[in-house]
This record gives C-alpha cells, sequence and structure tokens, in this order.
C-alpha cells in the first residue's frame, strides 16, 4: 500500500493557512512532525509513502533539510517525492548531496529518479529493484510496482 | 527610511540631530520597503511578498529565468532567517533594485538585511573560538559562517542558509558581503573591486548582509 501525504494541506492546516511557501526552520519541523505521524499511523517498516508538494511555491533549504534530510534519516519507511519542480530540486539536491543521502523523485510520467549524493541515489535504486518495490520498464526507467 | 522606521531604530540605537526628509522611494524600484522581521512568521510574509512582487522584474529586467526567481526567494528566505535564529532581536530586510550605469551599465537587485544583535562572533563563540585560537575575532568567525559554512548549532543540517547563498551567487555572477563586529567579509565577482576581508573596522553591533544579483548576459569588464 502506498500512502499519501499532500505536504501543502499539512502545511495549511498545521502552520498558515495563508502562505504557500515552506520556508524558516520552525515551519520545516512542524511539518515534519505532522508526516511522521501520518506515517506511523500507516503501516510498518518497508511502507512507501508518496509525499506531494504539488502546490508548495517555494521551498528554502532549511526547509528542505528539516524535512526531507531529516524524514531519511529517521527512515520511517521508502519516501517517494512528487509534484516537485525546479525550484523545488534547487533547494533539496544540494541539501542532500551534503549529508550524502538521496531520494526519490517520482516525475509526472510516474518514472522514478534518484537525487542527491551520487552513490547513495545508486544504492537506493538497488535496494527499490531488490524490494521489488520497483521495477525496470522497457524502456530502462524505473516505476513503482 | 520613513518615519516609521526611525521611530523602531530609536528603539535600538541612540539618533543624534535631526531626522533628515527622506523622499518616497520610487515604488517601480522597491521590490520590498524595509521590512521589519522578528519572526519565523515575518519571513513567510516577505517571501510571499516578494515573490508576488518581483517575479516579473526579476524575469523581465535582470533576465534571470524562473527557476531563479525561486532561487531569489530561497536566499531571500536564508538571510532574514540568520536574524530570527542568530540576532537574539529583530532586524530588517529590504529589496531595491538599481540601474548601476556608472560601475556596471546594469540592472542590480540588492537585499539588504540588518540586525542589531549579537553578531556573528558572539553567536559562533562558544562552538568555534577554541578551534581558532589566537586567530578568533570578528573576521574570523565571519569567515567560519560564509566560507567554512559553520553554524552555533550543533546539527549536522545547520549551516545551509549562507552556503545555498553562495550557491545560488555564483550561478548567477552575484555577490554578497556581510558586516558583522569590526570585520566586513565579502564573495567578490568578477565585476567588483571589492576587497575580500576587512578588519579593524568601527565597531557595529549586529549584523548587515547586502546580496547583490546582476542583470544577466555580458559585463562590462
Amino acid at each position: 500500500m502506498i500512502q499519501h501525504i499532500d505536504v501543502h494541506a499539512v502545511l495549511q492546516e498545521s502552520v498558515s493557512g495563508v502562505y504557500t511557501d515552506l520556508v524558516t526552520r520552525p515551519t520545516g519541523r512542524v511539518v515534519r512532525e505532522c508526516i511522521e505521524r501520518a506515517m506511523a499511523t500507516a503501516a510498518g517498516d518497508g511502507a512507501v509513502a508518496r509525499i506531494d508538494f504539488a502546490g508548495v511555491g517555494c521551498i528554502d533549504y532549511s526547509c528542505a533539510d528539516e524535512i526531507v534530510a531529516k524524514l531519511l534519516r529517521s527512515r520511517p519507511g521508502v519516501l517517494v517525492l512528487t509534484g516537485i519542480s525546479d525550484g523545488h530540486r534547487e533547494a533539496i539536491e544540494p541539501v542532500l548531496a551534503g549529508h550524502r543521502l538521496a531520494v526519490l523523485i517520482e516525475r509526472p510520467d510516474g518514472t522514478l529518479e534518484a537525487v542527491g549524493a551520487p552513490h547513495a541515489a545508486a544504492a537506493l535504486l538497488e535496494e527499490l529493484v531488490a524490494r521489488r518495490l520497483a521495477a525496470r520498464t522497457p524502456g530502462g526507467t524505473l516505476t513503482l510496482t | 527610511m520613513d518615519a516609521r522606521r526611525i521611530r523602531e531604530a530609536a528603539e535600538l540605537f541612540e539618533i543624534h540631530g535631526k531626522v533628515p526628509r527622506v523622499k518616497a522611494a520610487e515604488e517601480s524600484d522597491v521590490l520590498l520597503p524595509v521590512t521589519p522581521v522578528r519572526a519565523a512568521e515575518d519571513v513567510h510574509a516577505v517571501v510571499s511578498n516578494i515573490q508576488r512582487r518581483a517575479s516579473a522584474i526579476l524575469a523581465s529586467e535582470l533576465g534571470l529565468d524562473p527557476k531563479a526567481t525561486m532561487g531569489f526567494a530561497m536566499a531571500l528566505s536564508e538571510a532574514c532567517q540568520n536574524i530570527v535564529e542568530h540576532a537574539g532581536t529583530g532586524g530588517w530586510v529590504a529589496v531595491q533594485a538599481y540601474h548601476w550605469r556608472r560601475k556596471l551599465a546594469k540592472r542590480v537587485v540588492v537585499i539588504a538585511v540588518a540586525d542589531a544583535g549579537v553578531g556573528f562572533r558572539h553567536s559562533l563563540e562558544p562552538t568555534q573560538s577554541k578551534r581558532f585560537g589566537t586567530r578568533w575575532g570578528d573576521a574570523a568567525a565571519l569567515e567560519a559562517a560564509l566560507i567554512q559554512g559553520v553554524s552555533r548549532f550543533r546539527d549536522p543540517g545547520r549551516g545551509q542558509g549562507l552556503a545555498g547563498i553562495r550557491r545560488y551567487l555564483a550561478r548567477w555572477d552575484g555577490k554578497i558581503a556581510i558586516r558583522s563586529g569590526t570585520a566586513r567579509i565579502a564573495i567578490v565577482p568578477k565585476w567588483d573591486d571589492d576587497v575580500p576581508l576587512k578588519d579593524g573596522l568601527p565597531a557595529f553591533p549586529g549584523a548587515q548582509v547586502l546580496i547583490i544579483i546582476p542583470e544577466q548576459g555580458s559585463t562590462k569588464p
């Protein structure tokens, strides 16, 4: 089962009903804690959570660290980010590279890409295939099973 | 600076003499008027305002692509957060566009952030002064924060803000200068002739951060 978490909705409910940007550490902390609680109520280890950033405006480096990097470090399950814009990537990629972490991004066509530190990204894709959470398409790309 | 800002400044500084009357700034050049920053909520408001008001100007006049305008908001957010996280008091931010005819023959956008807080040296002293030994001072603290990306927090994810601003400016040929205590540090692009590090300046409490992003395209040598 894949759990779906709408980050924009979490932001609106937990921090601000007005702003759409993920900025500042306090905001990131509150949003991450909401996501962690939601993931804890879902299936145990190995669960896949699709974290949807659609509708989120700007993400700054502090929020990328506070949300994405800290979620990955706590390893609550397999994280797949969707609704990621180029601007979001600009914050997330260098933060993860600095931590030697990687995360999966699901593109609009459903294919997966691992971004962050190159070694961690390669290992993450291998692990997904080994655990049969993702499979290679005839075109060589990966999608969630 | 309007009357309200003067009143706010008077809470922190001794103001000598008569306050000059200043003409209202041209609205078209003010992307964000001098805005107080005290809490995370203020940073949200600043980022939201700048995206609403400045995206078109950044794209059309500076030739930045939409991806860069998002980076601009990120840089602005991180610069403002330094006040909230480290200054121990409130500060201000302003964003203005100028036409630097002589220096660059280009338009530039300038982010100015200032606070009257504890300053970089005081903020980093508990975790960094031992490492620098006798070299420790305002200049060393600025170098540690801007060049080495250290933070007073031991969390390994800290220090992302200034590092992110540096990456953004490297991509868009921008400049950053930080003044705190008796020192000033700058990352100087080719189009500028600023000094990378100055020490022994008159003491300034708190910090001033200046970020300059020039119009994209060929730069005057």
